[in-house]
Parts: C-alpha cells; structure tokens; sequence
C-alpha cells in the first residue's frame, strides 16, 4: 500500500500503528522542503532501516492538514511524486526492520 | 475562538522574572500559558532562588503549557538570566506530534524515532560537577527493554554523560564518564517514576538519586577522558551525532548543569514534585 491509497486525514491514534517508508532520494527532497517550509518545532527525521530505506511514524501525518505544524511543508510538496512514492506498512514490521542500537551492557 | 484574556493577563505582583520571560517565550513560540501553570513555574523559579540553587542549572525544561509548541520552551538556558544562553532557544522537536503531548500528562515517547535536540554539547559540563535528570513515567520502559532518558557519548562510547531507563521495573542505570565508571542502580520499582537524576558531586562522588533520595554511589576516579562535543538530547542518546537507545518514557521535566550537594538535590525535587502537584501529574 502507498500513501496515495490511504485517506486524509487520519486520528493520531489509527497513524501511530502505521509507517511512512521511502528512499534516501526522497528523504534528501524531504528535508529539503523542510528546510524551505518547516520549522524545530516539528523535524521529520527518518530513521535508517536495514534494507536501506528509511522510516518514519505514520502518525506525522497528523501535521500535515492545515494548521498543522508541516502544513507548508506539504502543501508545497509535488503530492503527485510523494505519495505513490511512500510505501504504508504495519508499524510493527518497520520497527522489526531497524538496526541493533548499539546499547551499552 | 477568542482567547480567554485571563491566560495571558499577568499577574498584578510578585511575577518571577524568569517565569515572566518564559512566558513570553511560550507565546512567541505559538504556545499559551494558563493562569494555573504560570503560577506553578512562578513558584518553581522562587523556590529555586531561595534555595540557591539557580546557578545549578545550564538548562531546564519544564515540558508545559497548552501544547507541544508551549513544553518545547526551556524555562532556563543557562546558569542565569543574564548569564550566556546556551544551546537552541527551544528544543529541536524530532517526531513527536501535537498528540503526544498533553499538559496533564507530559510528552510521550515512542522507544524509536522520537526525540528532542537541546543543542547543548556535553562538553559543556564538567565531569566532576554536573547533574543530569528527569521527572516522568515509564522511565524504565523502554520497547526494546532500554532507553536512554537523555545523554550524549562518543563513538567509543568511553566518554559519556547518559541516565537510562532498563526493562520493566529498573529505572537509572548508568551515569557519566566510562563505562567503566558508572553508577547502576539495581531495580528500583519506585523510579519508573518520578524524579530521577544522576549527580556528579566530584571526581569521585557519582551518585543516582531518585525521589530526592540517594540510590546508588560510586567513588571511582573520573578525572580522565572527555565529554563529546555533541549534544545532549532528551528521550535517547546521542551516539556521536545520531540517536541511539530511544525511551518511550512520558516526560513531564529535564534538566542538567552543575553538580548538587544532597541538600540541594532535595531542595530540588521538592520544588519540582510541588510543581507537578499543582499540574496535577505528580508522578
């Protein structure tokens, strides 16, 4: 499933169980329009999974209609790209595909 | 919706300075302040002062306010007012939502990908005098069974300033310097809430307190070594420039700075444990 397929807005509670997983190419556009339209208040910071691509909660969703706090962000992204581009899957699964942290003992 | 003019209406007298800027800073930042919390950091910052222990601190947070944009603002950034301000005016939110926050009960982490950025390096403290603490639930609850509450360290992970959370009744576990050198409190089911935090008192005075109580000492020489020159982030640690270890604790305040005197400590956590009483999310 892509983000195309998936119905906005969404509760927090139902985008928490998912994942937004992308490329680094779209992850280097991400942050680019971050960079442009975005703020600290709210930093989508993807995180690298095992396979290469990168992840992040669905449940940024939540800031992307307006008033939220990626609102610019996305109303500036080309959406007929992004959002074939994003693969949605359980969240379970991605977190299963993050990298052993290098923990101490 | 018009805003209800007593949120922001300050108060005729008695408005602590810092409270009055922090206030301020909230506003700017797209938060607001009710009457009930500004009147809890009023009396947090007095508390302080009279206690002489505003000096202790490079920064504090006390994650409130009406939303995730209000509990970003850090009351302190540095040891005073006036003193250098340290670090990002607010803290680089990485992931949370506006729904992971409520002022009733904190910011909630997700044991992942969230986490905040102080942009304050570690080498800014001083190894033999320097505290790093939280106050929050779940603080031994991490997805992966561990998490770092907050902390940064090098790639050898040899020179660290770090206060984690381990499984599911154990909650600070290791603190500053080496791995060699660290505190490990055993489980200690009270401190997977509350108020823990991690006190270097002198080369060889490390100890962890939890609830104004001490829990665990060590007096191992950490004179050696050096703090990375990294920042300090909230809910993980840094790992020479990236996250590492995530907590999916709820945070309700952090802070770090100079090292405390128990006295002090428990000056602290009773300044601290009254103002989470007058939010009504004591922990």
């Amino acid at each position: 499933m892509t983000l195309a397929e998936l119905t906005l807005p969404i509760s927090c509670d139902d985008c928490k169980g998912l994942a937004l997983v992308f490329t680094p190419q779209l992850a280097g556009r991400l942050s680019e329009l971050h960079l442009q339209h975005g703020s600290t208040n709210c930093v989508p910071m993807p995180r690298l999974l095992t396979d290469g691509r990168l992840m992040l909660c669905g449940d940024i969703l939540t800031e992307v209609m307006p008033g939220g706090l990626l609102a610019g962000m996305w109303a500036a992204a080309d959406q007929a790209v992004l959002l074939p581009s994003v693969t949605v899957m359980p969240w379970a699964e991605a977190v299963a595909m993050l990298p052993v942290e290098p923990s101490l003992p | 919706m018009a805003m209800n003019p007593k949120l922001l209406r300050p108060k005729a007298s008695g408005v602590h300075p810092e409270a009055a800027a922090w206030r301020t800073a909230v506003i700017a930042n797209g938060g607001t302040v009710s009457a009930t919390t500004m009147g809890g950091v009023n009396r947090f910052c007095l508390s302080i002062e009279s206690a002489g222990l505003r000096d202790r601190f490079l920064r504090l947070n006390l994650v409130c306010g009406n939303s995730l944009l209000a509990a970003l603002v850090p009351l302190y950034l540095g040891q005073s007012r006036t003193a250098t301000q340290l670090g990002n005016t607010t803290d680089t939110n990485n992931n949370f939502v506006s729904g992971d926050y409520t002022e009733a009960t904190g910011l909630q982490g997700n044991g992942s990908t969230k986490y905040l950025i102080t942009g304050v390096n570690a080498s800014n403290l001083n190894r033999n005098s320097t505290h790093l603490g939280v106050y929050g639930t779940n603080l031994g609850d991490a997805s992966t069974g561990y998490g770092s509450l907050a902390g940064a360290r090098d790639g050898t992970a040899n020179n660290l300033i770090q206060l984690d959370g381990k499984n599911s009744n154990v909650a600070v576990n290791r603190f500053f310097s080496s791995a060699a050198n660290s505190v490990v409190v055993a489980g200690s089911p009270a401190a997977t809430g509350g108020h823990v935090i991690g006190v270097s008192a002198s080369s060889t005075d490390l100890r962890v307190y939890v609830a104004g109580s001490s829990t665990g000492i060590t007096a191992t020489d950490r004179t050696s070594g050096l703090l990375i020159a990294q920042p300090i982030y909230i809910f993980a640690n840094n790992f020479n420039g990236s996250p590492s270890d995530h907590s999916a604790m709820r945070c309700r305040a952090y802070s770090f700075g100079i090292g405390m005197t128990a006295a002090q400590v428990l000056a602290f956590y009773n300044a601290l444990q009254t103002f989470q009483t007058s939010l009504g999310r004591n922990a």
